[in-house]
């Protein structure tokens, strides 16, 4: 291979032209999954973000670096204009509904993606001690959001123009930055877990399902087919740390694409970590399993084009075969 | 895209997936704890012992915002090396009367209750702050249950024994680690 080659091969590898409909996707799916998850909770915005909640702010503040936003900058602002703390928290929380559906709907992308991360890092550090895995993908994907040109593809106006254009595409490196992001998650979860020894007989399994808390099935019979807890255990090892591997091997992807799916679809049933687990299959179909989405979304708008076609076929008769 | 444009996206790249390497050895560390590092297999604290010199003992400071923004300001070691037993907490309401009553955290949505034992991780790893915790979970459980003058907050962990013993009868059990009483004051 001479130099010629190798940059034609790794200009192919980060920037080849990919439909840029696989970002319109992205947006709306992390703006719907974003909005559904702060509306799982909206019973407990005082109890988990209020001052006087299950953990008073005076504590959260303790863990918080100086530069992280949080709900006291904006309830301290409020309180100079007689706005109380509960009235200044629910405003924030609209106001973050509010901006998720402009960015489902890519009303200045952008700056609506900049918004949402700014909002969920204020809710997510005064909520700190509320927050674990899933508000750090959160976080992810809506900076991921502001920093790819989410905008310029499937937004509303886009649409109202000339339709959903699957046509107009984008260079592959956005998504080759969210794959290199899932290798390392998964790598590093896996290389962690097999250090230890539960994962190799079974007994981490046997343990995850009956966590009080993500308790949602009665799974003790697993301790009578000790044999499945272990291959359980031991595929997870391999799912996560052959997942570098694996997923960037175009014969073996779609397999393993099906497979973390599948495990994550397993947290979720068992565990009730929905969220958590919707999140995951979402990265992983976006990250990796984006050809399909793209031949869903073509596939979808064209049968949605034909129907507009067909149906506004008779409108057009009518007119034509009118007296006038 | 310009050349220049593709240079800079590369160099994000490497930056940004450099930062994620980062923080994960940086999370690795903790396995150096004697706690956690009798909890490696024999064979996993051999490798450990090999790769561990080579971790990142810290995060140069002006990474650490960007991280943050970027959510990449954590460890991706979730239940790793084990799955840890189970903590829980209780609450022990009690009035001048002698009447007694005991609860267990109480949020309104499903997600609040799942959410709350997240608390346990910094309860487990700050230990400057499980006083001030218990505190404040105490004090807000006494608010939605008005009436009571004292709160004793009840912490410990559910062992769930293995496979191997569970097919023998034993059954998992609580097992108290701490004991928080609070009295509110006129």
């Amino acid at each position: 291979m001479n130099k010629l080659q190798i940059r034609t091969a790794l200009d192919q590898f980060f920037f080849a032209p990919v439909s840029g409909s696989i970002l319109a996707f992205f947006r709306v799916a992390v703006a719907l999954f974003c909005m559904a998850k702060f509306l799982s909770f909206r019973g407990d915005i005082l109890n988990m973000f209020g001052s006087y909640g299950f953990v008073r702010t005076e504590i959260t503040e303790i863990l918080l670096s100086d530069f992280k936003p949080r709900l006291s900058w904006f309830t301290d602002a409020g309180a100079t204009i007689g706005m109380g703390e509960v009235a200044a928290i629910y405003t924030l929380y609209v106001l973050f509904l509010l901006v998720l559906v402009a960015l489902a709907l890519g009303i200045q992308s952008r700056l609506m993606a900049i918004l949402a991360l700014f909002l969920h890092l204020t809710f997510f550090n005064s909520g700190r001690m509320f927050m674990y895995g899933v508000d750090y993908f959160t976080t992810s994907a809506l900076f991921y959001c502001a920093l790819f040109p989410v905008g310029n593809f499937g937004t509303l106006r886009q649409i109202r123009k000339r339709g959903f254009d699957t046509t107009l595409t984008m260079p592959v490196i956005y998504l080759r930055t969210l794959q290199g992001h899932l290798c390392l998650v998964y790598f590093f979860g896996g290389i962690g877990k097999a250090l230890g020894n539960h994962w190799w007989n079974g007994e981490a399994i046997w343990r995850a399902v009956s966590i009080p808390g993500f308790y949602q099935i009665d799974m003790s019979w697993l301790a009578s087919v000790p044999w499945l807890s272990l291959v359980l255990g031991v595929g997870v090892l391999l799912l996560e740390c052959g997942y570098p591997l694996f997923m960037n091997i175009r014969k073996t992807r779609p397999l393993f694409l099906v497979l973390i799916i599948t495990m994550h679809a397993g947290i979720g049933i068992v565990m009730g970590l929905w969220y958590f687990a919707i999140l995951m299959i979402l990265l992983n179909g976006v990250g990796y399993g984006y050809p399909w989405i793209i031949q869903w979304l073509t596939r979808f708008t064209s049968r949605k084009a034909s129907l507009l076609t067909v149906s506004s076929a008779p409108e057009k008769s009518k007119v034509a075969s009118s007296p006038q | 895209m310009k050349t220049y444009q593709k240079i800079g996206w590369i160099c994000l790249l490497v930056v940004h997936l450099g930062i994620i390497v980062s923080f994960n050895l940086l999370g690795l560390q903790k396995y150096n704890d004697e706690e956690v590092y009798n909890q490696l297999s024999p064979r996993g604290q051999k490798v450990y012992s090999a790769i561990q010199p080579y971790f990142t003992s810290r995060i140069p400071s002006f990474l650490v915002p960007y991280a943050h923004l970027a959510g990449t300001d954590t460890g991706y070691t979730l239940f790793s090396p084990n799955v840890p037993s189970a903590m829980s907490v209780a609450f022990e309401l009690s009035n001048p009367l002698g009447d007694t009553v005991a609860v267990l955290p109480t949020l309104n949505t499903r997600e609040g209750t799942d959410r709350f034992y997240v608390n346990f991780n910094t309860y487990k790893s700050v230990e400057e702050m499980r006083t001030l915790l218990a505190f404040s979970w105490g004090v807000r459980t006494m608010e939605i249950y008005p009436g009571y003058t004292d709160v004793a907050v009840v912490l410990g962990s559910h062992r769930k024994p293995s496979m191997k013993d569970y097919r023998h009868g034993v059954q998992s059990h609580f097992v108290e680690s701490a004991r928080y009483e609070f009295t509110l004051n006129d």
